[in-house]
């Protein structure tokens, strides 16, 4: 009989070391071997259809999707192009800058993330410059020089990366997770639309003004604060599942 | 009220529509019953949903032998010999007129069986030495169902071997015809309509090891001399499942306070553990399909460390509040709603499998820290008995939990097999030191 002596069990006469716990196994001299034999064979019979997907690294698989979306975005490139120059007869492109513009900038939107997936700040910046680009060049076809783009497209996109940003980052990094991510989300509506009405009255009347946004704030801004008071305060002086049970046995 | 009488032709009513619809001259094909259609929707290769059944002879398997018997009597379990087919919304079983053949055995046992591919049988019968095992998928059959087909197939094989019998006992023969009621869906017949609402259950401690590669299952049985456990049971006036339970409990408390603090902070959640209940005890029926449901009963060691004392009041009460019909009636019929809801049942097969697969990762599993199964005693007559060494019963993979159990006693023995995913013995070897603490001798083998 073999046995180990930690974890007090018997074990077959032809084990070494301790299938629980690794350590040698004491030997007794008076070994019965008759019907001790092994009791699953070595090999591995791999079970067919049941062996491992091949596998395909996920890098390969976002630069599959990356070459995908580039040919689809290539396609329609190359189509309007054609029918550009063959309508004008020329090598010039007219109106097609505006769709060629838009594919552009969704391949873009598109490809900066999977390609740079593990890089969440040149993700933004990538997407931001892509944006900026876009918008720089349709105020540009329009009529040949840039006007409105610097006083509402830039503010506009800057003030949306920036409280996206904030947001998203606050969101994932606080500790204690709860209805606090719910009021983050208000408090950043808040802000985008009192920087849309600032910026886009502020360019139509040409003076700073602020108007519709205010409607939204308040209310936004109580409901956002009670959400925090819930998750600050409330929970932690009183137990809710505690008060939530009792209503319910208060409704049976 | 519980129907304990319902008939069984009452269920067929019911079935007639999807049971036995002829789609060719010699095949027949028929739906799968509630808990296979749940077990169809999540089973894949990382939860292969195959448990193994396995006699041990006493003398090495003539594999020639063993397939003539396998022939002969896969004719008595016609819902057996069945291929599963897909359609756009469901799976169904249709007639395999193959037969099925003998594998050779693996070190790793209860991998996943590609039971859609063309003429595929959901079981396996493995030969190794001595040994016959059958591997089945849980879409076909629970435990009963299972050991039901080994003890047919293990006397044919005796008797194509020439051993004769006066009494095969209730050991289905090959030249019995079979009767409609092992085809029945057991649940539908017995389930019946009773709103009791939902109770949604919190995550349980879960083992925090990363399992192995896909395929790699390691198997601990520990024997143990089953009179020295009925004493120690009887000595607390508890039942062995209740004793096991208990056990098992107690050694996942201590596997839990062996942690750090910080892993331990992490995971004081509550020990829920997956019991399984043969529904035929409590409700009479014949069937060969699935019938089984579960309960859970926990300790919480966030309210503080339990003595086993504590342990065994704690489940030996809450099976005996909740192994009754009246309870498994209304989980009966809620687990009939995706039968049942039209527009679940109009949602396509892939759909299903989809939201399937992450239900049972995400919400179903994490509710329980481990399972333990017991298939009672396993008796045979006189005859077959002198010819077989040992039954065993190796549980289905876990992917979520890791570690599953599952014990089954023959002639004087209990056997309790250890199923991992993980490469450390951990919960066995807490397990097994427990025991053998309580002065219980325990022999352990291994794959």
């Amino acid at each position: 009989m073999s046995y180990c002596i930690k974890c007090n069990v018997e074990v077959d006469s032809f084990i070494e070391k301790c299938p629980l716990c690794q350590s040698d196994i004491q030997k007794s001299d008076n070994i019965d071997q008759i019907f001790e034999e092994k009791k699953y064979p070595e090999e591995i019979i791999e079970e067919e259809g049941a062996e491992d997907e091949p596998k395909i690294s996920s890098r390969r698989k976002r630069f599959v999707a990356w070459e995908a979306v580039s040919v689809s975005a290539g396609v329609p490139l190359l189509i309007i192009i054609g029918i550009n120059m063959f309508i004008e007869r020329s090598f010039t492109i007219t109106w097609g800058k505006y769709p060629l513009t838009g594919i552009i900038l969704a391949w873009l939107l598109i490809s900066v993330p999977l390609l740079l997936l593990k890089k969440p700040i040149l993700i933004v910046v990538g997407e931001t410059l892509s944006l900026i680009a876009f918008l720089v060049l349709i105020d540009f076809y329009d009529n040949g020089s840039i006007d409105w783009y610097y006083q509402l497209a830039l503010p506009i996109i800057g003030l949306t990366i920036l409280v996206t940003s904030i947001v998203v980052i606050s969101s994932i990094r606080i500790k204690n997770k709860g209805v606090n991510i719910a009021a983050f989300v208000l408090f950043g509506v808040s802000t985008m639309c009192l920087g849309l009405d600032l910026i886009i009255l502020s360019y139509i009347h040409e003076t700073i003004t602020i108007k519709w946004s205010l409607y939204v704030i308040i209310p936004l801004t109580i409901v956002g604060g009670f959400l925090l008071y819930l998750h600050y305060r409330l929970t932690r002086i009183v137990d809710m599942k505690r008060v939530l049970e009792i209503k319910k046995k208060l409704k049976t | 009220m519980v129907n304990n009488d319902a008939p069984y032709s009452e269920s067929f009513k019911v079935n007639d529509r999807f049971l036995v619809g002829v789609s060719d001259r010699d095949k027949e094909w028929h739906r799968l019953e509630n808990a296979a259609t749940g077990f169809s929707l999540i089973s894949s290769p990382k939860i292969p949903q195959v448990f193994r059944l396995s006699a041990t002879m006493k003398e090495t398997i003539n594999i020639t032998q063993l397939q003539k018997a396998l022939n002969n009597i896969i004719v008595r379990f016609p819902y057996f010999r069945v291929n599963m087919k897909t359609s756009f919304f469901w799976h169904f079983w249709e007639t395999n007129l193959d037969y099925p053949k003998i594998y050779p055995d693996s070190k790793f046992p209860n991998n996943f069986i590609p039971i859609t591919n063309k003429s595929e049988f959901p079981f396996r019968v493995k030969a190794y030495k001595r040994r016959i095992a059958i591997e089945y998928s849980h879409c076909l059959t629970d435990g009963t169902g299972g050991l039901t087909f080994l003890k047919a197939l293990v006397a044919e094989y005796l008797s194509v071997r020439g051993v004769k019998s006066e009494d095969w006992g209730d050991i289905l023969r090959p030249n019995q015809i079979p009767i409609l009621e092992e085809y029945e869906d057991a649940y539908r017949r017995y389930s019946q309509k009773v709103k009791t609402g939902r109770e949604f259950l919190s995550k349980a401690f879960i083992i925090p090891f990363k399992r192995e590669k896909v395929g790699i299952y390691h198997v601990t049985k520990g024997i143990m001399p089953i009179k020295k456990v009925l004493e120690e049971a009887k000595g607390y006036g508890i039942s062995i499942t209740e004793y096991i339970v208990s056990n098992y409990m107690e050694s996942l408390q201590e596997l839990l306070y062996s942690f750090p603090a910080s892993l331990l902070k992490k995971n004081l959640k509550p020990i829920r553990i997956m019991v399984p209940v043969n529904l035929r005890n409590l409700f009479p029926s014949k069937t060969m399909r699935n019938f089984s449901l579960y309960i859970l009963p926990e300790i919480d060691p966030r309210l503080g460390r339990y003595s086993f004392d504590e342990i065994v009041r704690q489940v030996h009460h809450f099976m005996k509040k909740e192994v009754h019909a009246k309870a498994f009636t209304s989980t009966m019929y809620k687990n009939t709603t995706i039968e049942r809801r039209m527009f679940l049942r109009l949602t396509p097969l892939a759909l299903k499998k989809f939201f399937g697969q992450r239900g049972y990762y995400y919400i179903g599993t994490p509710a329980y820290t481990g399972i333990l199964t017991n298939l009672g005693r396993v008796k045979l007559p006189e005859e077959i008995e002198k010819h077989i060494e040992d039954v065993e019963f190796v549980p289905a993979q876990v992917p979520v939990n890791k570690v599953g159990t599952a014990m089954v006693s023959y002639k004087d023995k209990l056997n309790i097999n250890f199923g991992r995913i993980i490469k450390d013995p951990i919960v066995e070897r807490f397990f097994f030191r427990n025991i053998t603490k309580k002065g219980i001798p325990v022999k352990i083998e291994t794959n």
